[in-house]
């Protein structure tokens, strides 16, 4: 999906891909997971609109998942956030089958998910789909680099070739030397880079992340965004991300979708959340956001006026923070440039400071 | 719940059933006993019996089933007494110390060391190696049977559901219920012996097993299936090892359990330790049983060292050290150290343990005995002496409740205790214990003293009475310091140790010796013997509670016996009341034994059915306690169900006796671990 400025809401399907455009790597068309009695009869149904509560009285049922779309084309970063019990985590384990989606259709390259055979799907999970849990999910009777080395071992690889791979792995993720001690014998930020290296030791497509870094101190936890961007920047996987922190959803997500109660509120990049935030519950997360981080000339430009004198030239991918000096020298408009480094559009003072200021 | 009004109605409605139950009963028949209602299970065992013997020579079932079973199983334990006697006493204490030394570590090895060493200087040799000959074969077979239930328990809740009564039965039932059946079916000597450790070891084995792979957190069975792990893969890799250290404390567990019951054995005429403790009991050497026992204890610490492994660091510095040129060159050396053993032992005296080596305590045990006899019973200033202690208790204590219990009709008993149940555990435990009572009015043998065994079962359960109150008298207080003195705990825990190891019937030794023969010595048998659970489970409720909760009541102001009273020992109280619990169940356990010692009643039916061969009576007083148990394990259990507490570890889906013998160490194990 290549949304870019523009937010869509989920009320409906969103358009499927645009014309031209290769396979999304994910697909998720309706996904609904309802747990409880009889959970196909609340899917679609009336019932299904009630909050929680209600819906648990009158059914006896939870809707951890409502009709949820989306699209992850290959190599981008798509985040899920929300606060806990919003769905996310089960989300994305209908992704892999972990959970059997109560409704909808899950596409990996195409391929439906659906109807395939026990032996497909542990395929897909051997070769394709690795995932990265919360509490690292490490095996306390196992070596680090026997567990970097389990999915390897689980498609039967000899003893040499996975400890080797794992070896590359733990040097990857910053291990070396390491492969000798057992998961408890680490700090929690050194068990979840162990986390992330057997994630990458099978070489997958597509990796998972379940809320990754929430159970880390506020400074690992920064240490490990930067390594997954840096990861992510060598090695273009296709990531889905869940998380409960708005500020690591904007660092890392190329597309940001907000759930609540199992829907998807919003879904945008980090910009366009940012800047233009749906309804109020959207608009709390954001408040606290320092907005010049992530808004962009190019998000926040006029259209440009015909034989303007302009002062000098940004892109338009420049943050707010780099051009707020710029705007402050000079009493001209700024020109912004697109990828082509034509004019697209300028910025003054004016449009600068509205656009921080704004709390609609 | 606790409105005035509602309390009024929950203790009217009750009531008011059961005294239209009990009106009801007296007006129709009211008989001390009630005769009209017989199931006839003594005469029906009777005459199965009489037609066992009848076609044990030539029928099918005997010819095809259960006598090549028997067969095998004698061979089986005379395959292992060879092999023992084979590898001589030098090759036997080598080997132990070198698979020791690979399980466990050099610590643990030497230990056992000395005490296969210790077994020999005690002059039991020739027994202990019976014994262990039986274990051997009966833990294999119970682990054989016990491991693939146990998984395929954890991963079947339909299974496990359909096997729990059957389980819970297994393990209710004293063991000499089902050696009598074992006897019939397949005579007497080792094969009896075996299945009836197996029947007794088995619900351990598998609950432990279930218990121990249901304990894998589910994230990290999600690890292997997001990896595409296969089931068995899952199984193999993740759910087994990381319950290892779980395991390997059940089959520990398993093979004490199996060592307390092979000594039992010794009643159905297998040989070994148990038969030295009872013969040293019939005839009053007291000495020999001391010599028997002490070797029973050094089997289970040898048993305990080959299979405890080596603490959780040490292992992993073992693994990390262990090179394969290292691992060959051990494996040659132990090989070669065992093998060169035994031909010394060959070669020095045919292998017999030689007599010169004697630490035997025999005469002075005897001495000491006769010391106490001649100055303890009576004369003792203030507390008058044993004598004395023992007849103040049958005066003020037995008589009283027996009589009370023995004088209500049989309605009034199973209307009080209906009562009782039904307001303190609700309708269905009431129920529970109606319906067990009404089975034992059924039963209708001629007891061994000549009263019914509607008299008997009122006799066991004074007897059981005083006892479990004694216990938890002596227990509480321990318990409340150990859980307040880590110095203290450490300091006992040893000793709690060794008592569960040591199986009932070595209790009744020393027992003898002060107390001479009767129920006060059946009694404190069974207190010491039901000690060491009430202790650690009142200890662990209070160590459980979380040390914010102390803080904050500190930072209250409160003084520590504020603390004590108002924090600590409430919120221990459901740990405490699962204390109760397997106290109850610990000392109905060894009713029988007691009956042994002079403490009469269903006790002494159970031994008299199974000697005399009178069966019918033995089943039917096994029926009875059965009973018994129900009612008190219900009551107890609900009673803790109903009680708010910090024990949430020990809040198990799984009822508290599931492991009996085995929970408490092993809640104590995972508390350390």
């Amino acid at each position: 999906m290549t949304t870019s400025g523009t937010d869509t809401t989920t009320d409906g399907t969103p358009p499927i891909t645009t014309a031209g455009a290769e396979t999304p790597t994910i697909s998720c068309r309706g996904v609904w997971k309802v747990f409880g009695p009889h959970p196909e009869r609340v899917v679609g149904s009336s019932d299904a609109e009630l909050p929680r509560a209600e819906l648990e009285a009158r059914t006896g049922c939870v809707a951890a998942v409502r009709d949820v779309s989306f699209d992850v084309d290959a190599g981008r970063v798509f985040v899920v956030m929300g606060l806990s019990g919003s769905g996310k985590s089960t989300l994305v384990r209908c992704l892999s089958r972990l959970i059997e989606p109560t409704a909808g259709d899950v596409l990996i390259d195409g391929e439906d998910t659906a109807h395939c055979s026990a032996q497909w799907l542990r395929d897909l999970r051997r070769d394709r789909v690795s995932m990265v849990f919360q509490h690292f999910g490490l095996l306390p009777h196992r070596r680090v680099l026997d567990n970097v080395a389990f999915g390897l071992e689980v498609q039967g690889k000899s003893k040499a070739e996975r400890h080797a791979r794992a070896g590359d792995m733990l040097d990857l993720v910053g291990l070396s030397g390491l492969g000798d001690s057992y998961p408890d014998e680490l700090s929690g930020g050194m068990q979840q880079r162990v986390g992330l290296a057997r994630a990458l030791a099978n070489d997958p497509e597509i990796l998972l992340f379940d809320e990754p870094f929430s159970a880390l101190d506020p400074l690992i936890r920064r240490d490990m965004q930067d390594e997954v961007a840096r990861l992510q920047r060598e090695l273009k996987k296709t990531v889905v991300f869940i998380t409960h922190d708005l500020q690591e959803a904007l660092k890392l997500g190329d597309e940001i979708a907000i759930m609540r109660d199992g829907r998807f509120v919003q879904v945008g990049t980090p910009e366009g959340v940012v800047a233009h935030p749906v309804d109020d519950y959207v608009r709390d997360f954001v408040r606290d956001v320092p907005r010049e981080h992530v808004l962009t000339a190019g998000g926040i430009m006029r259209a440009p006026v015909d034989n303007e004198e302009t002062a000098g030239t940004v892109t338009e991918t420049t943050l707010v923070s780099d051009l707020l000096p710029i705007v402050v020298a000079s009493d001209h408009p700024i020109a912004v440039l697109d990828g082509d480094g034509r004019v697209c559009g300028s910025v003054d003072r004016l449009i600068v400071l509205r656009a921080l200021a704004e709390d609609d | 719940m606790t409105s005035p009004r509602s309390l009024l109605v929950r203790l009217a409605v009750p009531t008011a059933v059961i005294a239209a139950f009990a009106v009801l009963l007296a007006g129709v028949w009211g008989n001390p006993i009630a005769t009209w209602w017989n199931f006839r299970i003594g005469p029906w065992i009777d005459s199965v019996e009489e037609w066992i013997i009848l076609h044990r020579g030539n029928h099918w079932l005997f010819r095809w089933g259960f006598e090549p079973i028997a067969r095998w199983l004698h061979n089986l334990v005379q395959w292992d007494l060879n092999a023992l006697h084979f590898i001589t006493w030098p090759g036997l204490i080598t080997l132990v110390v070198v698979v020791a030394a690979r399980v466990s570590g050099i610590r643990a090895a030497l230990t056992a060391g000395v005490a296969v060493f210790v077994i020999g200087g005690l002059g039991v040799w020739e027994p202990a190696m019976v014994t262990v000959a039986l274990m051997l074969v009966s833990v294999a077979i119970v682990l054989a049977l016990g491991l693939p239930l146990g998984i395929l328990s954890a991963r079947r809740p339909a299974f496990e559901r359909r096997t729990r009564v059957v389980l819970d039965a297994m393990q209710v039932m004293p063991a000499f219920c089902y050696l009598l059946p074992c006897v019939l079916l397949f005579d007497i000597g080792y094969p009896p012996a075996v299945v009836a450790t197996v029947i007794f070891a088995l619900p351990a084995a598998i609950r432990l097993t279930s218990h121990g792979l249901r304990g894998v957190p589910d994230r990290l069975m999600e690890v292997g299936t997001a990896h595409g792990a296969t089931p068995r893969q899952s199984l193999l890799k993740i759910q087994l090892p990381v319950a290892r250290p779980a395991l390997l404390l059940g089959i520990n567990q398993t093979i004490n359990l199996a060592l307390g019951i092979v000594v039992i054995a010794a009643l159905v005429g297998a040989e070994g330790l148990g038969q030295e403790v009872l013969a040293g009991l019939q005839h009053l050497d007291v000495g020999q049983a001391f010599d028997a026992g002490l070797a029973i204890v050094a089997v289970a610490i040898v048993l305990d060292r080959l299979t405890a492994g080596r603490p959780l660091r040490a292992a992993r510095k073992f693994r990390r050290d262990r090179t394969p040129e290292r691992a060959r060159i051990e494996l040659l050396a132990g090989v070669g150290a065992v093998v060169i053993a035994i031909i010394v032992g060959k070669l020095w005296s045919s292998g017999a343990f030689p007599t010169s080596i004697d630490f035997s305590l025999h005469d002075p045990v005897n001495r000491l005995v006769a010391w106490c006899r001649d100055n303890l019973r009576n004369g003792v200033p203030i507390i008058g002496g044993t004598g004395s202690i023992s007849d103040f208790t049958v005066i003020h204590l037995l008589d009283p409740i027996r009589d009370f219990l023995t004088q209500r009709t049989w309605w009034e008993v199973i209307c009080g205790v209906t009562a009782l149940a039904w307001i303190t555990a609700g309708r269905r435990v009431a129920a529970a214990c109606a319906i067990a009572l009404l089975v034992v009015t059924g039963l209708h043998a001629d007891g061994s003293a000549g009263g019914s065994i509607w008299v008997d079962t009122m006799d066991t359960l004074s007897q059981v009475l005083v006892a479990v109150v004694i216990s938890m008298v002596i227990a509480l207080p321990i318990g409340i310091w150990a859980g307040i003195s880590e110095r203290f705990y450490a300091a006992i825990r040893p000793l709690l140790d060794a008592m569960q190891v040591m199986p009932a019937f070595v209790y009744l030794v020393p027992v003898i010796g002060l107390f001479s023969v009767g129920r006060v010595p059946g009694i404190i048998a069974s207190v010491v013997y039901a000690l060491p659970p009430g202790i650690r489970l009142t200890a662990l409720g209070i160590r459980e509670v979380p040390p914010e909760t102390i803080e904050a009541a500190r930072s209250s102001g409160a003084t520590k016996f504020q603390i004590l009273t108002k924090v600590q020992l409430p919120l221990a109280l459901r740990s405490i009341m699962l204390g109760l619990n397997q106290t109850i169940l610990m000392v109905l356990s060894v009713v029988v034994i007691a009956g042994l010692v002079g403490g009469g009643a269903l006790g002494v039916d159970v031994v008299y059915g199974l000697t005399k061969s009178e069966l019918g009576l033995g089943v039917e007083a096994g029926i009875a306690i059965v009973a018994l148990a129900v009612v008190l394990d219900r009551m107890t259990q609900a009673w803790a169900a109903g009680v708010r507490g910090v024990a949430g570890s020990t809040r198990l889906r799984t009822p508290p006796r599931v492991i009996r013998v085995g929970k408490t160490k092993l809640l104590d194990q995972l508390e350390t671990a």
